[in-house]
């Protein structure tokens, strides 16, 4: 049974397809819209991971004690002789202990003084001013040091 | 180690001796030291520098200038002037 011609009339009249069009594009959007928001919250997800594995790696290597690769740590300042002889004191302890740690303020820094060291020093004494540089180096300790390797052919 | 130690002993008594064979040089230091230190986690290698300097006394500043001396020479060594 066809229907009938009023009926088509006010079927075709109805915004029903205009709605249902308009949903689509609603529906379309918001799937963007989610898909996008996924994206973001993945990417904001990864860069909190990242951090947290940051930190929690910095947390380690304090309680450790693990140097930080390619780390670095600078004073300078102006001190009497038997602050100076003090410091000094503080890093001679610390080569005889085989560890030497370096804190200032946020910033800290641990070494392990390998058993040779190459020290350099000079002395130098030109225009009006005196002054010593003392360098200490060593090799650090790869990770893979200590390990037992077995190699079956 | 030693060095250490003999540097830390020399800021404490206010002198610092350093021989090698091309040479001696005394340090005093006095006063306000310089102090700079830097340690270093390199991948390879671990570096600590530590650099000290300071104002060297006005005794030791003079006698390093040193005091001039002009000297002429003797009359009779001066060569015979052309007649």
């Amino acid at each position: 049974m066809s229907p009938s011609p009023e009926f088509e009339a006010v079927q075709s009249a109805s915004p029903r397809d205009e709605h249902e069009v308009d949903f689509d594009e609603l529906v379309e959007k918001a799937r963007k819209a989610e898909l996008k928001a996924l994206k973001k919250a993945e990417k904001e997800m990864q860069r909190a991971n990242a951090d947290t594995a940051e930190r929690e790696a910095r947390k380690v290597a304090e309680v450790e004690g693990a140097p930080k690769k390619g780390s670095k740590l600078q004073f300078e300042g102006e001190l009497d002789r038997s602050e100076v002889a003090a410091y000094l004191e503080a890093i001679v302890r610390g080569l005889r202990s085989g560890s030497l740690q370096f804190r200032r303020e946020e910033e800290s820094l641990a070494l392990t003084p390998a058993e040779r060291v190459d020290v350099s020093v000079k002395a130098s004494s030109r225009k009006g001013r005196e002054g010593v540089r003392f360098e200490l180096e060593w090799r650090a300790p790869s990770e893979s040091e200590g390990k037992l390797a077995i190699v079956v052919d | 180690m030693r060095y250490l130690n003999a540097l830390a002993e020399g800021f404490e008594k206010g002198t610092l001796q350093f021989r090698d064979q091309e040479g001696e040089i005394v340090l005093e230091p006095n006063g306000m030291i310089r102090f700079g230190i830097s340690a270093e986690q390199k991948s390879e290698r671990c570096d600590l520098t530590l650099k000290l300097s300071w104002k060297q006394s006005r005794a030791d500043a003079e006698q390093d200038s040193g005091p001039l001396t002009i000297t002429g020479l003797p009359r009779e060594t001066r060569k015979a002037e052309p007649e």
